[in-house]
């Protein structure tokens, strides 16, 4: 099968992580890559891939088959709507758009223009979220009673300064940043959320931006399901650094996510299954038996190309296209509102 | 030492404990006890007291200073009462009352009669409650910023069967029997909750009462927090299953509460602080520092009632007033009510 050939648009922290990626894979072909700031010429230059300063011309200098689009959030729609007219297939990174009317306009371009459109998140293509997806949609621990999901990272001083600052300001908080993947996760493992209530603050760094969130959501399968979530207090329990999938975060074997089920309990990444050996001796009076799932671990950006390579060869379908992406978005938007409404958020 | 002559009323599931130990508590001096059912004179006849199957009888005859009430909840009130106008202090098994208007009559009461109210919250007596609250009011994880509750345990199926199968309906359920103990340990270390929303289900065992509830709290002082709730998940973790102090139900250790402040964390039961210890590495790119602290264990109920005693005769003020098991009680039953209406409530 011919190779794929890929561009990239956008170097910055994610963008560079992409770059890095498909310049090892040996199965497509990174043909080049642009970013406004021509500095990033030398790491183009050092992954061996070609640069422009303008993505618009490198979309019609190149013949390419799709583009990875690591832009800044509102740039998504522009920049995704220009290369879908070039009948390029889209990766967008995530979130597809910077508000739900961008993401609409987005999945119809894409769709006047027949291309797939797929998004960034990432998390769905860790072999442990598949798992964790296997064993609850297989009822493997009976039927989903709960889940809990905590996620408490300190983010240093740094992260808010100097060309960072508007991460202080609203919209550039957890919520959209971090709480998005948490949000990505519970829908892919457990399916539709279907009502949300949600209490924000930013009393402890008082920043414009909220830094402490606590959720309670329903889900369509009956399941209800806990978030909390802080960026300001000193700790070790959240997925980057549970997993160890991106080691800029100090890793630690902690557990994030409870899945509570009628027969079982799985505490992830730890990959651990807790049950009743004996049926007949089910209940708090007696011990539980601990078993460990194994699995091949494997990096999820390099199965997220790759699955973007199949979509465009027409071999796969996409993990998590437009339309999905887009309820993800729904559902983290709504957080904030039912934060600043005080009300909750039906779906 | 001076011992203080107290009667205990209700020899039910937890009455029967309760004299037991205060049989053991060397301020106590319990001198009698009493229940409706005439079959249950063996147990004070084991313990050498006065047995009564009439209350009333028992606070008429026996020159008591204090009682402890441990009936059925809807007679709490009434029989607190009685035993206030008497001039008996109270020690009344958790809840308080059954609902927040009998709860004020009962205060009123022993306001009246200048009697003191000791709601029994044993887990305000742990040592690791104590600890917890030290370390989180003394400042030691700088402002508190949340905390998060898991409760999840596995009520096996003879829990709700023959003449328990009142388990089964609205209101004998994990919120009103269990998550107030949650509440009470939430309140007495972080503080009041204003404001709360309760997402519940029983989709599990289709009893009329809840089998899991996802709730989302504010605290005055502007932390957040979540609990999540559920009798119908293998036992992993929760209090009773974590925390060692019921000597029924088996126990692991993990962590049921987590509290987390803009200078650490603190895990419970296991009881570690995580922080940065160097400040030029505070991050999430940086190692943690863990800290463990030395527990002694004691008897929650022991030194609750020895407490007790000490209110009865003046020298402490009650760890949980009437007002502040109102107060929980309060909190407790909006948790149910948001349940059932889908929409939050906030607390005066």
């Amino acid at each position: 099968m011919k190779k794929v050939r890929l561009g990239l648009i956008g170097m910055g922290m994610i963008g560079k992580l992409h770059a890095e990626t498909m310049s090892k894979m040996k199965d497509l072909e990174f043909v080049a890559a642009s970013d406004v700031d021509a500095r990033h010429q030398k790491t183009a230059e050092e992954l061996g891939t070609k640069f422009y300063q303008s993505y618009e011309e490198m979309i019609s200098k190149e013949k390419l088959d799709g583009v990875v689009v690591a832009v800044p959030n509102e740039l998504h729609l522009p920049v995704g709507s220009t290369c879908a007219k070039k009948g390029l297939h889209l990766l967008m990174e995530k979130p597809i758009a910077a508000d739900l009317e961008s993401a609409d306009r987005l999945i119809q371009a894409a769709k006047e223009n027949k291309v797939h459109l797929m998004v960034g998140h990432h998390r769905r293509h860790n072999p442990l979220i598949e798992e964790l997806r296997n064993i609850v949609r297989g009822g493997k621990i009976g039927k989903l009673v709960g889940v809990t999901v905590l996620w408490s990272l300190y983010k240093p001083r740094d992260y808010f300064q100097g060309p960072f600052a508007w991460r202080a300001q609203p919209g550039g908080g957890p919520i959209r940043i971090n709480l998005i993947h948490e949000i990505d996760n519970i829908r892919y493992i457990c399916g539709d959320i279907t009502r949300l209530y949600a209490e924000v603050s930013n009393e402890a760094r008082k920043f414009a931006v909220e830094d402490t969130v606590s959720i309670s959501l329903r889900l369509a399968s009956g399941a209800v399901a806990n978030i909390f979530l802080t960026d300001t207090a000193p700790g070790n329990i959240g997925y980057e650094a549970n997993t160890g999938e991106n080691l800029f975060f100090y890793h630690s074997p902690e557990t994030c996510y409870y899945y509570f089920g009628t027969e079982g309990v799985i505490t992830f990444p730890r990959m651990k299954k807790f049950s009743y050996r004996d049926p007949g001796k089910a209940g708090w009076q007696f011990p539980l038996c601990e078993e460990g799932i194994k699995i091949d671990r494997e990096d999820p950006y390099t199965r997220q190309i790759r699955n973007f390579c199949g979509v465009i060869q027409g071999t796969e379908s996409p993990k998590i296209d437009g339309v999905d992406a887009r309820k993800t978005l729904e559902v983290t938007l709504a957080i904030q509102k039912s934060g600043e409404t005080g009300k909750p958020v039906v779906f | 030492m001076e011992k203080v002559r107290l009667g205990l009323i209700g020899l039910g599931l937890m009455g029967t404990p309760h004299a037991r130990i205060l049989k053991k508590v060397a301020e106590c001096d319990l001198v009698a006890a009493s229940d409706v059912d005439e079959k249950q004179k063996a147990v004070t006849e084991e313990l050498g007291i006065k047995f009564y199957r009439r209350y009333e009888e028992m606070i008429e005859k026996e020159k008591l200073q204090g009682v402890v009430i441990v009936t059925p909840n809807h007679l709490h009130t009434p029989i607190g009462i009685a035993c206030a106008q008497k001039g008996l202090h109270l020690f009344v098994e958790k809840p308080i009352a059954q609902s927040v208007s009998e709860a004020d009559r009962l205060i009123e009461a022993a306001k009246q009669n200048k009697v003191c109210i000791l709601v029994g919250h044993q887990r305000r007596f742990s040592t690791l409650v104590e600890k917890a609250r030290e370390i989180v009011t003394g400042g030691e994880l700088g402002k508190l910023v949340g905390v998060t509750i898991t409760w999840a345990l596995l009520k096996p199926p003879p829990y709700f069967e023959g003449p328990l199968s009142w388990r089964r309906e609205k209101g004998a359920g994990p919120i009103l029997i269990n998550l107030i103990h949650e509440v009470d340990n939430l309140r007495y270390i972080c503080g009041e909750i204003d404001e709360l929303y309760a997402l519940t289900s029983h989709k599990i065992r289709n009893f009329p009462v809840e089998d899991t509830a996802s709730i989302t709290l504010r605290f005055k002082n502007g932390a957040l927090g979540t609990i999540f709730l559920s009798d119908c998940t293998p036992s992993l973790t929760s209090w009773e299953g974590t925390s060692g102090e019921n000597a029924y139900l088996y126990y692991d250790f993990g962590n049921c509460y987590n509290f987390f402040g803009t200078e650490g964390s603190l895990l419970f039961p296991q009881m570690k602080r995580l922080y940065y210890s160097d400040p030029t590495k505070i991050g999430w790119n940086y190692p943690i520092t863990e800290q463990g602290y030395k527990m002694v264990r004691e008897d929650p109920y022991v030194k609750e009632f020895s407490h007790f005693c000490r209110v009865v005769l003046g020298k402490e003020d009650p760890r949980t007033s009437g007002e502040d098991g109102k107060r929980t009680l309060e909190v407790t039953l909006a948790i149910q009510r948001s349940g059932e209406t889908g929409q939050p409530i906030h607390l005066a």
